[in-house]
């Protein structure tokens, strides 16, 4: 599917990420500049340690840049305070991490339910639509169990119907089948697409399986912190 | 209403608040705070995760019934202040020096019309006249009124209404309006206390609110990530806070009204519970859980979510690779956990700084509270009496003495040498502790000081001195008859800083001519000394030092005390008593003070110009048995050691849970339930010694800082008391500090450790169990 009509819903202008490690300096993300367009499936692939996961933080807003902007349907994330951009992120934006990031003392339900918490959402607005989630997630019978009684794929799948309680226009997956099995990987994988179609999503995802990536719209490498000018249709 | 968000509006681009946007923004936003559902959650979330808050609901109920029992003190002193005003036949208001035609006027005029009216249509209950003379025998009458109010205002309106406020007359008011400033003086010394008390809880809320939000790290990264900002964390951390405050407001209440009534009925003092101190101490509460919460959820949510998330191991296992691999090593458990210690380095000096703060506070508790003790059991004068400027006949002081209740009467003279361009000429060890304001005398190698008053020191008053009122070293009835024997004090602003002893020798300089006139810029008595002494010239008097005494004086000279003839030579007055200190016995009442009063009058009447200064010693020290402020001080010195576990407690428990991954690893490795408990060990003793020696060597310095500032800057400066205070160590008191900073290190250490192991076995045996199945 060629995206390049659509509007741009997310465009990164000169990221650049540091840090500083005793006397060193490691640049993390360097100068990487790239668009998403709305409605994209974005894969970002680079062996481990290549920047990956910082730019993807970056790009949702979970960690600042040294320099460079991040906007996301105009708005530029960078230059807001750390309130606004919370509040961004918990209306526009929905984030799946590799390692599930569940709440151990709360339940499935509860952990799904953060986000509209955090945005003050009433009960009315979201109720149906968890109810889609969890199904389809297929869920529905271990949301009154805590992360711990849940096997990995559950945890992961907890966390997508987390990540997109909230109906976010772009959702960030850093490696969301890392600690799968293939079954379950390629289970989640479907699912996110599915979601992301019914709900007509941007999805960027991190990934260094190469058969996950073959999959997105455009494929950008990243390689020692710099991102490759390198598009693949499929 | 809900709270109001920044909104993206149909281009999907953030639209901002604007000014006018303001206030329905502050608006909304109190009113989704005051949401009953998020309260609700708040007051659950609390009572679940009891032991998680434990500290927090420790903390506050002990810091409310400090809050109480402040207000709970200052209330049953007020109602003993006004029942001792009530107890005497003490009026409101007392008019004086009305003339017969005046008072036949004002007769006419007010009081034969009032009689018939009520006590609330005439303003007071009754009045009383009296007919007097002056020692000029005029013939005069004072009027003492009893009104239906106490305030001083109602009293100025009443003067104005009944025709009273006329200048020749004098008035003054009555025991029965002024108790009201000596409550009003007491209601802002507890306000001020409670403002300190509440700096006091603000910071130590915030300490746990920290240590928590640094356990909770993860879960709040979670929030932030997925919208939760500043609005948002308030509406949820501060309203648990405010949940816990509210919950333990009661229980605290009751405590420090159980805790003050058990004082009461020892000093059988009045248990007085004031209902309008609830809405206060609600208030106080809030703001201390408001301004402890608010910058931490701040800092908090300006951190980054990735920065929040990744922040969740203590292990000392990642400090460095290369002690990891040795860690089985003739080095473990020891090396091992020291260096722990130095890579955690800032989380202990602020655990030990926070034991600190604690003991020092509690140590200057017990400090406050015996000098508060030592303070309101001085001795002081009831009346200061004066002549103006005749001298008191030796038989009308007399005659003070033979008035019953009167225990003792002190009279003297003063001068101060710099009033007399006179100094001291001393040897350095007697001035060695005041170096800094004395000058080195050229011509004779001694040192000039004129940190000295010149005090009259009559045979009358050496046999008062000598019936035990001052501690005497040498002989002082001597001293009054001699004219080359002084007696000196030792003592300036609380400091014993002279070193005077008896047979010693000092010169005294006595101003004769200056070669060009001398005008002192600066008022300060080194540089007047430094000028003296370089253009002046000077008679000397040798004298000796008959007898060192400590005359309960601690102003910001000390005395040097003479015989009449040496004074009068020395300070060119003729020595006569024109001031007498009355003090009366213990065991006399409120009540029977304005007798006492009534019988001196008459003495002092014969003299032009007396005045009598009622310094109301007799009410104060009454009520002082009764409320004494020592027992409710000493209380909430130990409420604010207390503390000192519970913020321990809490920040070693999120400590050591923060080492599981470590713990687990190590055991992976090899090491043994034997090796950890001896890791453990070694950290709690390491900690239990570095702040054991902490908490005695700082705690001990800022206890002698708080005693020197209270002690001896502030009433060098005029404020503060003016009793003398040595500074005094309570051995007791820093042996208990050590021990429970000590308690606390090791406990704190072994006790999360324990728990984990238990656990840990647990599991462990719910295993071994499975596997035998």
């Amino acid at each position: 599917m060629n995206y390049s009509d659509s509007s741009v819903i997310l465009q990164a202008k000169d990221v650049i990420k540091q840090y500083r490690q005793y006397d060193d300096v490691v640049t993390a993300v360097n100068r990487a500049t790239f668009e998403v367009y709305d409605g994209e499936f974005v894969a970002v692939i680079g062996a481990s340690g290549s920047g990956k996961s910082t730019l993807l933080h970056i790009c949702a807003g979970l960690d600042r840049p040294n320099s460079g902007s991040i906007t996301v349907r105009g708005n530029e994330l960078t230059s807001m305070g750390a309130d606004e951009l919370s509040q961004f992120r918990g209306n526009y934006l929905g984030m799946i991490f590799q390692n599930h990031n569940l709440i151990p003392q709360f339940t499935a339900m509860e952990n799904i339910l953060v986000p509209t918490l955090m945005c003050n959402k009433p009960d009315t607005s979201y109720e149906e639509h968890l109810k889609k989630l969890v199904s389809t997630l297929k869920i529905a019978d271990r949301l009154h169990h805590l992360p711990s009684e849940l096997s990995g794929g559950q945890q992961q799948r907890v966390a997508i119907a987390r990540a997109l309680i909230n109906r976010p226009q772009v959702v960030f997956a850093d490696e969301p089948t890392g600690n799968l099995d293939r079954a379950n990987a390629d289970e989640v994988l479907e699912l996110l697409l599915e979601t992301k179609r019914v709900m007509n999503q941007t999805l960027i995802m991190v990934t260094h399986d190469m058969s996950i990536a073959e999959r997105a719209d455009r494929i950008l490498v990243m390689e020692d912190g710099r991102l490759s000018p390198y598009r693949k249709s499929k | 209403m809900g709270y109001r968000k920044p909104y993206y509006n149909e281009d999907h681009k953030l639209v901002r608040y604007g000014v006018k946007d303001f206030f329905s923004d502050a608006v909304s936003s109190v009113i989704s705070f005051f949401s009953p559902k998020k309260i609700k959650h708040a007051f659950i979330g609390v009572l679940k995760g009891f032991r998680t808050f434990s500290a927090f609901f420790i903390a506050l109920l002990l810091l409310q019934s400090a809050f109480w029992l402040i207000w709970l003190r200052q209330d049953s002193f007020s109602s003993e202040t006004k029942k001792e005003a009530y107890s005497g036949s003490g009026c409101n208001l007392i008019v004086e020096g009305i003339e017969q035609e005046a008072w036949t006027e004002l007769y006419n005029r007010y009081f034969v019309f009032a009689e018939e009216r009520t006590p609330s249509e005439r303003g007071y209950t009754e009045y009383s006249v009296e007919h007097y003379y002056t020692a000029s025998a005029d013939s005069l009458y004072r009027m003492r009124f009893w009104l239906i109010d106490d305030s001083i205002e109602y009293s100025r309106g009443f003067r104005m209404r009944y025709g009273l406020d006329r200048e020749e007359f004098s008035f003054s008011y009555g025991e029965r309006t002024g108790y009201l400033g000596k409550i009003e003086a007491g209601n802002k010394k507890a306000g001020l206390t409670s403002f300190f008390l509440g700096v006091l809880a603000a910071a130590v809320v915030s300490l746990l609110f920290y240590i928590m939000t640094n356990r909770n790290k993860f879960m709040y990264g979670i929030y932030i990530s997925f919208g939760g900002g500043f609005h948002t964390l308030m509406e949820t951390a501060g309203w648990e806070m405010f949940a816990v405050a509210l919950l333990t407001f009661a229980p605290a209440a009751a405590l420090a009204c159980g805790i003050y009534a058990a004082f009461c009925t020892a000093s059988g003092a009045e248990f007085v519970f004031n209902a309008a101190r609830v809405p206060a101490a609600l208030l106080w509460v809030l703001a201390v859980v408001l301004v402890a919460v608010v910058p931490g959820v701040y800092a908090l949510t300006s951190q980054t979510p990735v920065r929040l998330l990744s922040a969740g191991d203590n292990s000392n296992y990642v400090s460095s690779p290369r002690r990891s691999f040795r860690i089985f090593g003739k080095s473990f458990p020891f090396h091992y956990e020291f260096f722990g210690f130095v890579r955690f380095r800032r989380y202990y000096i602020m655990l030990i700084s926070s034991a600190v703060v604690f003991t020092t506070l509690f140590s200057c508790g017990l400090f406050l509270a015996d000098m508060r003790s030592t303070d309101e059991n001085a001795d002081r004068p009831s009346f200061i009496l004066s002549t103006g400027s005749d001298v008191l006949d030796p038989d009308d002081i007399d005659a003070f003495d033979d008035i019953p209740g009167v225990a003792y009467t002190m009279f003297g003279e003063s001068v101060y040498a710099t009033e007399k361009r006179s100094f001291l000429l001393l040897n350095k060890r007697q001035a060695a502790g005041i170096s800094s304001k004395t000058v080195k005398d050229k011509k004779t190698g001694l040192i000039a000081d004129n940190n000295c008053r010149y005090s009259l020191l009559t045979p009358r008053l050496a046999e008062e001195a000598e019936k035990g009122l001052w501690a005497i070293d040498g002989n002082l009835g001597s001293v009054a008859e001699s004219v080359d024997t002084v007696a000196v004090s030792c003592s300036i602003n609380n400091l014993n800083v002279m070193d005077f002893r008896p047979g010693d020798t000092v010169r005294i300089a006595l101003f004769e001519s200056a070669g060009s006139p001398i005008s002192f810029e600066k008022p300060d008595r080194k540089y007047q000394l430094s000028t003296l002494l370089s253009g002046a010239y000077f008679d000397y008097i040798d004298v000796r030092i008959g007898a060192v005494v400590d005359d309960g004086d601690t102003g910001d000279t000390y005395a040097v005390y003479m015989s009449p003839e040496l004074f009068s030579r020395v300070t060119g007055r003729s020595g006569d008593v024109k001031e007498v200190s009355v003090f009366l016995l213990p065991s006399v009442k409120t009540a029977e003070v304005a007798g006492i009063r009534e019988k001196i009058v008459k003495i002092m009447s014969g003299y032009d110009g007396y005045s009598i200064v009622d310094t109301d010693a007799v009410t104060d020290r009454r009520l002082s048995a009764k409320n004494s402020a020592a027992p409710p001080v000493l209380c909430v010195s130990f409420m604010i050691l207390a503390l000192c576990p519970a913020v321990w407690f809490l920040a070693q428990a999120d400590f050591v849970s923060k080492r599981d991954r470590e713990i687990y690893m190590l055991t992976a490795f090899g090491a043994t339930e034997g090796d950890l408990r001896r890791l453990f060990w070694f950290s709690g003793g390491l900690l239990t010694l570095s702040a054991s020696v902490m908490t005695a060597t700082l705690g001990s310095l800022l206890n002698y800082l708080v005693y020197y500032t209270v002690n001896v800057f502030l009433p060098s400066l005029g404020m503060g008391s003016s009793v003398r205070y040595s500074y005094s160590f309570s051995l007791w008191g820093f042996v208990l500090c050590v021990a429970v900073t000590a308690a606390g290190a090791m406990l704190s250490t072994l006790v999360p450790f324990e728990k984990f192991i238990r656990e840990r076995k647990k599991l462990t045996d719910v295993g071994a169990a499975v596997s035998d199945k």
